[in-house]
């Protein structure tokens, strides 16, 4: 708890001192809340003061429970214990409703809008009024929409919206009921650097209007730009609090992690790209060429991609969610076809091949969406550990499984990666994140590994796996495996790969390698080259 | 043609229970129990009607009891989280189980239980003289005219009032429901409510409308028919009228053709090969079929 | 659902307690039903006993009932476990029985040792086609199976009584069950127990439960199986390809619902009659639903409930409390048995929206990490 420092003069006191601030001053006051889930204390007398006209960061690790706080703070959730304010009244936020009427409003990560509803709908859900009439709140929707330039069509149906232009109805929502706090839950992790800013400067313009806000997000530079106090979570508590001018990203990280931690594996890069070379054989793994995918609706999101990664060279994809890397996973993993364009692994044409015969071929995948294609969290982790060899020898015969084999396998596993479980019937459920993503790691990095497809290898995973991923992913590339490394996260991106190739709207829209590899450069060719198409999306 | 007229008739209980599957199918429940409910609506409208002498206490009193049956669905779906095809099936089951024991308490093992009394017709004269219309509309059960008028005030509810709004939201995104403040279980409550109620017009409708009986598992079928144009329809009201009327009109047809002994399997048939047939329709990705006629279809996913 | 450990006795215990509250509970609710009517329960009780199992003869009847069943049962447990709700067993059950029942009387001649083999494969093979279309349909378009099957099974019915009536008919019937031609004794299901109805079908049912048991276990595709239904697009990434297995439980599935409608045409009528099986199909439901669709539980739920229809009979002579009473009450029991609260197991899909889950299922997904869904 040494590391839980309170600013003399700025932070506001300690919970258990008479609150010296000016009455009024707070916004919002969250007092001595605790929430839990079962066993998991998600939120632990938790006490947290936010200035009205502030833009106050939330930060903390994933499952630091900053989520579970907001939620709390927007009556999606009730708290166990404790006590909520709002202008210094008392309140009893019984849903978000309630909070709503009360002036807060919640603009979810991943847009919490009905895709069938056009947007007027969507925002009329919140009204109590039985019956509806859709012009006069259309007429307002657009009249908000022009004043804080968030323009939006109010008729338009939200699935046809883009995922920024849901952003914008999420907020034209919070404003079309007058909402004095504004939470936003990671807001820039669904937009690019430049979309990012262009926020900022809307939430600033709210702070001066008097609005308070709240932005929760793990992204350091984020908090040190945009917000004016800072509050840090750590294992369901409150640690941390600061104004942003008064303190720096190395405290805040301190905070967040409770030990000390080089913010970014900077990498020498002449130093890398001699090492790099050494390790970079001709060899080509893989090799795609033409590569065309469609969508479900049979939308192409990918188009003509060519693509190559040699063996101990890690390639990384860099995109906006949606613009196609999700396609270029599936297509290389065998679990969409492509329409047009052929994947080789090792020379060998797989375009037609099942992810059976791919994995044969050498082929791993650690996929984006762990909970669903990463594990399966009902069986054992044994059973999620033979996941793709269980049908060869020597974990089974012709027919049979070699359930002694089988067992001594997965407990092989578990020592060599240090699995966290009783046993290797533990169901795969009950372990936490960080485990489960060893499972997986353990799973497709074990032997005869020559292609690792990494989707988000460390998303919603703690610092300390991060690492412990990110070393494991360096060594395979040690020893001569072709990594292609999909990620949101632009850092991990510029700290691993060798090359990095970036899709915007499905094409290939540059290629960097060695010390070209920079994030601005990257967040500009992400953006189609910064085109003036950035605002014209709505 | 000449069809139409006992069509429309035959489709009322259908149609009814139809529309009140729309409420639960929008609400996000898939509920097969339209058909219980329907049963124990005959059964209670007969009883009551019987031991009343007036048919309006019969219907009212379905009414109640058809709701409170929903509602309890409803509790076990909702609040103890059952899963609504299997509870379906358990609560159609007891609702052919229980009316049939009723029926044989109170009629000493009797299968069937006649009524005197049924519901009214409504004449609109000014209807009789128009060629087509007049054979079709001239004069049907109340219920009839009760069911065409359903369809356009549902559609009503569905698109411009709240309680709408939220039974859509809830249904196709119900965290997002949750997250504008909407109470998703109290929702699907509503949604129970209100088609346990038309299930009882629709079961009053066959029982007092149609037959003036009410006998063991009567409703054979009809439910579950309804439950097929809520799913032909897509939930749409206008849709799954069209839907409950095209099956009704079946059923007509079927009867006619077994009078004069014609096969008649192939037309009972009908909703169901429809509702397959549009299910599949629906499921087929057809830009994709456009684009690439003969090859390169995106593997399933599954 | 993980099962490669044979399960300790306390697991059985765990797996019981729900279905026997749920029981208990659902001969509460016949009680006071029967309370109401003024009459005695425990005198009702015990006339359901003794219709059961009261004399040689009711016993036969019992098991009789529950052979069915169990193939029933068994059919859905098993698409149950490959992600498949099969609510088409009735259907396929019909389907198959008439094939067999075809096979039946259709070929004079043949040793018993041919013909019967050949009436069971026979409605096996229609069941199983019966259950290909809608598990293609699924897996090919993604039409709901839930709808399709079950609409399938009114198909089946329309299609099997047109048979009955017009290319198949025989001459000089009336009334409302009509039935082909018999079946060659050669296609009989041997009696175990002259001269009573268990046949064969009754052996051959546990041995099906036993092998649905063993390869769910311990078998490579077992294995999958269990993989795609608990968890499809992790199958998929891990090289094990749901669709095919989709469509191959669904056929299992479907063969053995043929399998048990051809065991009621050799044990049973020995023809194909119109109506033929009313609710064997969603009886079958049921009982796998009793016990979670653990195959080795289905026998004892299936007796249980082949004992509830044969003691209804029973009942309803020595008591004169209708025999309809037992279908409220096993409706009752499965209403409390899904409940989750009484032991039900989620479904790995859901019929119903549901606004939020209250507890997070582990740390990953606890929502401080994301969106929660």
């Amino acid at each position: 708890m040494s590391l839980t420092r309170v600013p003399e003069e700025a932070g506001p006191p300690e919970p258990s001192e008479p609150s010296a601030a000016s009455p009024g001053e707070h916004a919002l006051r969250l007092e001595g809340v605790s929430k839990s889930f079962g066993d998991i204390r998600a939120n632990e007398d938790v006490t947290l003061r936010v200035r009205r006209g502030a833009i106050h960061g939330i930060v903390g690790e994933n499952g630091a429970g900053k989520t579970t706080l907001m939620r709390i703070a927007y009556g999606f959730y009730q708290a166990d214990a404790g006590h909520i304010f709002v202008d210094d009244g008392p309140v009893d936020l019984t849903s978000p409703r309630v909070a709503l009427g009360s002036g807060i409003a919640m603009v979810h990560q991943h847009s919490l809008l009905v895709d069938s509803l056009t947007v007027t709908e969507n925002i009329l859900l919140a009204t109590d009024k039985p019956i509806l009439s859709f012009a006069p709140a259309q007429a307002r929707i657009r009249e908000i929409g022009e004043r804080y330039g968030l323009a939006v069509d109010p008729t338009r149906k939200v699935g046809q919206l883009s995922v920024a232009a849901k952003q914008r109805v999420e907020i034209l929502k919070a404003l079309y009921f007058d909402a004095r706090i504004i939470i936003l839950d990671e807001p820039t992790a669904v937009l690019t650097p430049q979309e990012a800013r262009g926020l900022f400067a809307h939430l600033r313009s709210f702070a001066e209007q008097g609005k308070t806000i709240l932005i929760i997000t793990h992204k350091l530079p984020e908090v040190m730009v945009v917000t004016t106090e800072v509050s840090v979570m750590r294992g369901g508590r409150l640690v941390y609090e600061a104004r942003t001018a008064e303190t720096t990203e190395g405290d805040i990280a301190r905070a967040m992690v409770g030990r000390a931690v080089a913010l970014r594996m900077h990498r020498d890069r002449t130093v890398e790209a001699e090492a790099a070379d050494s390790t970079i054989s001709p060899e080509t793994v893989l090799e795609v060429r033409g590569l065309t995918v469609a969508d479900d609706r049979a939308v192409p999101r990918l188009r003509s991609v060519d693509l190559d990664v040699r063996a101990g060279e890690i390639v990384g994809i860099a995109a906006v969610e949606g613009n196609g890397q999700s396609e270029l996973v599936e297509a290389v993993t065998g679990l969409r076809r492509p329409t047009e364009g052929t994947i080789r692994i090792l020379g060998q044409d797989v375009t037609g091949s099942d992810p059976r015969r791919r994995r044969e071929r050498g082929l791993r995948h650690i996929p984006e969406d762990r909970l669903q294609s990463g594990v399966n969290p009902t069986a054992s982790v044994r059973e999620n550990l033979i996941c793709g060899r269980h049908y060869r020898p020597p974990l089974a015969g012709r027919w049979r499984m070699r359930t002694e084999q089988v067992q001594r396998y997965a407990a092989g596993l578990m020592e060599r990666f240090a699995i966290l479980a009783p046993d290797t019937s533990t169901r795969v459920g009950n372990l936490s994140g960080g485990n489960m993503q060893k499972v997986v790691i353990a799973r497709e990095l074990e032997e005869g590994a020559r292609l690792i497809v990494a989707a988000q290898p460390t998303q919603g995973v703690d610092i300390g796996a991060t690492e412990s991923i990110r070393n494991e992913l360096l060594r395979m590339r040690g020893e001569g495996a072709a990594i292609l490394l999909v990620s949101s996260e632009l850092s991990e991106i510029v700290d691993l790969a060798d090359r990095v190739v970036v899709l915007f709207s499905g094409s290939v829209a540059g290629r960097l390698s060695g010390r070209e590899i920079q994030e601005e450069k990257l967040g500009l060719l992400m953006m189609g080259g910064a085109s003036r198409s950035e605002m014209a999306d709505a | 043609m000449a069809a139409l007229g006992p069509g429309l008739r035959t489709a009322s209980p259908i149609l009814l229970a139809a529309l009140g599957g729309i409420f639960t199918q929008r609400a996000g429940v898939f509920n097969i129990a339209l058909e219980g409910y329907m049963l124990v609506g005959a059964f209670v409208s007969v009883v009551v009607g019987a031991a009343t002498g007036s048919v309006w206490l019969g219907v009212a009193a379905a009414i109640v009891a058809c709701t409170v049956l929903a509602l309890l669905m409803g509790f076990v779906v909702l609040s103890l989280r059952g899963d609504a095809v299997v509870v379906g099936i358990a609560v159609n089951l007891l609702a052919a189980g229980l009316t049939a024991f009723l029926l044989q308490e109170i009629t000493n093992g009797g299968a069937f239980l006649r009524t005197t009394a049924s519901l009214p017709n409504l004449d609109l004269p000014f209807l009789a003289g128009i060629p087509l219309l007049g054979d079709l509309f001239a004069s049907q059960g109340i219920l009839v005219w009760v069911a065409l008028a359903l369809v356009p005030v549902i559609a009503w509810i569905l698109a411009r009032t709240s309680l709408g709004l939220r039974m859509r939201a809830v249904g196709e995104h119900p965290e997002a429901a949750v997250a504008a403040g909407v109470n998703v279980l109290r929702t699907q409550y509503i949604a129970f409510g209100l088609c346990g109620a038309l299930c009882a017009l629709a079961g009053a409708q066959l029982a007092l409308g149609l037959l003036s009986l009410f006998s063991i598992n009567m409703t054979a079928g009809r439910g579950i028919i309804a439950f097929a144009a809520v799913i032909f329809g897509a939930a749409a009201p206008r849709w799954v009228a069209l839907a409950a009327i095209v099956f009704g009109v079946a059923d007509a047809v079927a009867n006619r053709m077994q009078a004069v002994g014609l096969p008649v399997q192939f037309v009972l048939m009908v909703p169901y090969v429809l509702t397959i047939a549009v299910l599949l329709i629906a499921a087929v990705p057809w830009r994709r079929v456009m684009r690439r006629p003969a090859h390169g279809t995106a593997v399933a996913s599954a | 659902m993980p099962e490669a450990r044979s399960l300790p006795l306390r697991n059985i215990g765990a797996a019981i307690r729900g279905p026997s509250i749920a029981i208990l509970l659902g001969f509460l609710a016949a009680a006071v039903l029967v309370l109401l009517i003024g009459k005695d329960p425990i005198e009702a009780a015990d006339a359901l006993w003794r219709g059961a199992f009261g004399t040689p003869n009711n016993i036969a009847g019992t098991l009789a009932l529950a052979t069915p069943l169990i193939f029933s049962a068994l059919a859905f447990a098993v698409a149950f476990r490959g992600s498949m709700f099969n609510a088409g067993v009735e259907g396929q059950l019909i389907i198959g029985a008439f094939l067999s029942a075809f096979v039946g009387f259709s070929f004079d001649g043949l040793p018993a040792l041919v013909h019967l083999p050949l009436m069971l494969a026979a409605g096996a093979l229609g069941g199983a086609l019966w259950a290909l279309l809608p598990a293609i349909w699924r897996v090919g378009l993604g039409a709901n199976e839930i709808v399709t099957t079950l609409m399938m099974n009114f198909i089946a019915i329309a299609l099997t009584d047109y048979l009955v009536l017009y290319p198949f008919r025989l001459p000089g019937q009336s009334g409302s069950a009509i039935r082909t031609e018999s079946i060659n004794p050669s296609a009989d299901l041997p009696s175990l127990w002259p001269p009573y109805n268990v046949t064969i079908a009754l052996p051959l049912a546990i041995l099906c439960v036993i092998t649905a048991w063993y390869v769910l276990r311990r078998f490579v595709v077992g294995y999958e199986v269990r993989m795609v239904g608990s968890a499809p697009r992790f199958a998929k990434a891990g090289g094990i390809p749901p669709g095919r297995h989709m469509v191959g439980v669904m056929m299992v599935s479907g063969a053995l619902a043929g399998l048990g409608g051809a065991a009621q045409v050799g044990g049973v009528f020995n023809a194909f009659v119109s109506p033929f099986a009313t609710g064997l199909g969603f009886n079958g439901v049921l009982v796998a639903l009793l016990v979670g669709n653990a195959p080795l539980g289905i026998p004892f739920a299936a007796v249980f409930i082949g004992a509830l229809q044969s003691g209804a009979i029973g009942m309803e002579l020595t008591t004169s409390i209708s025999r309809y009473l037992v279908a409220a009450l096993t409706a009752t029991i499965i209403i409390f048995v899904s409940a989750r609260q009484f032991g039900g197991r989620r479904l790995p899909w859901s019929t119903v929206a549901r606004g939020r889950s209250p507890q997070p299922r582990a740390k990953a997904t606890d929502p401080a990490d994301g969106t929660g869904s």
